[in-house]
């Protein structure tokens, strides 16, 4: 039962964005973070969703599953068109009702905030974590942050530990799992009671799951000097992070779209309101 | 000395401190390790075998006697780090459990950790890489995640991650007594290969008595002391010996004994099974004759 939990969200696949070298990856997700809130027209709109979409296209990764992406966001996405529909003042009174006063301000800021929420997340994930398995993305991080070791950063060190905590999940799961079993056996009950009692149900797995953890700990530590780990000094990569001709392209592309907004924002704004 | 001998140990001792009580692990253990042989390390448990193993790649310290690897007499104080960690790469050493050995997420990178830590070259850590998982035959997997391995599977890719140190000794702290009987197999078969095409000395920490058989030498440790040393047959034909350390030889060898004490006129060092059949189908070709 536990096994069927999905880490990450990576979906493997072979797109453009896949294929993407990850530290450019990253560079490109807060461009386009940076994008998303440079938009101030209703043209950048059309055009940070078109985006968007394309970029959900090319990457292959199924509609359904970016769609049960935004699933938790709903609630913010309509707490913040409400409120924006309630408390916009502007010049177009469309409804006006008791103390409500809509105006076609509020709707439109409505619409766009919402659309601003949606596309941050949705092309975030799509630039990043469905594309990027979680060791590329621990690689990129370290080599990106590598330049913060001069100020004693330990960034080695940090992505040491993500990648073993990464490597340990799955091991740790299937140990929870056996152990659930065990407990089981002897009469243990996860799945009936009120909520205190399952939760108490549930600390004869967490202890032998823990004093486990510290073993395994133990063990990989020796394990590790016994292959002459000594920290990050002097230590070498086999894997060599190559940038090809797509990054430089993909490089130019988000460029263009960044200029595109800015551009738009300018000069042909299609303001309705 | 016509011997080629890459690990000596002259009396030495280990101990412990617990809550101000000094508990003494090994006493006084006299070993030499010739290069190239394949040495066997016998002993129930809490025999002090696994630290004697930890010793040799100075993950612990002795505490008193001599350790000589490699032709120079250890002295801990004088050892400088680089030192240190090049006698961790000559003896390599492949623990028990397969899961709680392996760093990374995926095989090839797992390999990879020994020759990044030291420093390699990218391009000649990828030649060791795939020579290294070539040579336990776990090449086609090189791409897979370590948990979708079985037990044999990734204790193979363990001793590939040492092999990509290119040591001189590899130690095996009781590499098998985690798996089923096709992974115990595997890496046995994976060690034999070692030892005999690529010239690795191989000390095999055990207390299965089939893997010692195989040995050309059994060490047998008891209580913290040397016991009995020997080719395999020598030892094993010595059964009070044996079963006074907690252990017991091979069941054929032990059968064979039992024969020859009952009066029957068979060799008592006989170690593999066929050996024990020819034994007593000759008994029985005696008998029509």
């Amino acid at each position: 039962m536990l096994r069927d939990i999905t880490l990450g969200q990576f979906f493997p696949g072979s797109s453009v964005l896949h294929k993407t070298d990850p530290r450019v990856k990253i560079l490109l997700a807060i461009a386009y973070i940076v994008a998303v809130f440079l938009v101030k027209s209703p043209s950048g709109y059309i055009l940070l969703s078109a985006f968007t979409i394309t970029l959900v296209l090319i990457s292959g990764v199924k509609v359904k599953v970016v769609l049960k992406g935004i699933k938790p966001l709903i609630f913010i996405v309509i707490f913040t068109a409400v409120i924006n529909i309630l408390f916009t003042k502007g010049e177009n009174l469309l409804v006006s009702w008791w103390i409500i006063n809509i105006y076609a301000e509020g709707l439109a800021n409505a619409l766009f905030m919402s659309l601003r929420i949606i596309s941050l997340l949705v092309g975030t994930s799509v630039i990043l974590t469905y594309t990027t398995s979680p060791i590329a993305l621990t690689d990129a991080i370290e080599r990106l942050l590598s330049p913060l070791r001069v100020l004693h950063i330990p960034v080695h060190e940090f992505a040491m530990m993500m990648t073993i905590a990464l490597r340990f999940i799955p091991t740790l799961i299937e140990e929870t799992d056996k152990i659930m079993s065990a407990q089981k056996s002897r009469g243990a009950d996860f799945q009936t009671g009120k909520l205190h009692e399952r939760v108490r149900a549930f600390v004869p797995v967490l202890i032998p799951l823990f004093v486990s953890a510290f073993r395994r700990a133990d063990d990989l530590a020796v394990a590790m000097e016994c292959r002459c780990y000594r920290g990050g000094r002097g230590r070498t990569r086999m894997t060599k992070l190559h940038l090809h001709l797509r990054d430089l392209f993909a490089v130019v592309v988000m460029a263009a779209f960044i200029a595109g907004i800015v551009v738009l924002n300018k000069y042909l704004p299609l303001n309705f309101v | 000395m016509a011997k080629d001998v890459i690990i000596q140990a002259k009396g030495l001792s280990y101990s412990y401190e617990e809550d101000g009580k000094k508990t003494e692990v090994l006493h006084g253990v006299d070993i030499e390790i010739e290069k190239g042989t394949f040495t066997a390390v016998l002993g129930h448990n809490g025999s002090g075998k696994s630290t004697l193993a930890k010793l040799f790649n100075l993950v612990l310290t002795p505490s008193a006697g001599e350790l000589w690897l490699f032709g120079k007499k250890i002295d801990e104080k004088e050892l400088s780090d680089d030192e240190l960690y090049e006698i961790r790469r000559r003896v390599g050493m492949v623990f028990q459990n397969p899961d709680n050995q392996l760093v990374a997420t995926v095989v090839e990178e797992d390999v990879a950790f020994g020759p990044e830590n030291l420093g390699v070259r990218p391009e000649e850590i990828r030649r060791r890489v795939d020579d290294a998982l070539a040579l336990v035959g776990m090449t086609e997997f090189a791409r897979h995640s370590p948990h979708q391995l079985s037990g044999g599977q990734k204790q193979r890719v363990a001793i590939a991650g040492i092999l990509a140190l290119s040591p001189d000794v590899i130690i095996f702290d009781e590499s098998t007594a985690m798996l089923d009987p096709i992974g115990r197999r595997e890496v046995i078969d994976t060690i034999k290969k070692l030892r005999y095409d690529e010239g690795k000395t191989i000390i095999l920490i055990t207390h299965y008595m089939e893997e010692a058989a195989e040995a050309d030498r059994v060490v047998v440790l008891s209580d913290g002391s040397v016991t009995a040393v020997g080719t395999p047959k020598e030892v094993f034909s010595k059964t009070e010996l044996l079963h006074s350390a907690g252990l017991e030889a091979p069941q054929i060898t032990e059968l064979m004994q039992a024969l020859s004490d009952a009066g029957y006129n068979v060799p008592r060092d006989i170690l593999d099974v066929e050996g024990g059949a020819m034994a007593i189908s000759k008994l029985f070709g005696e008998n029509k004759r």
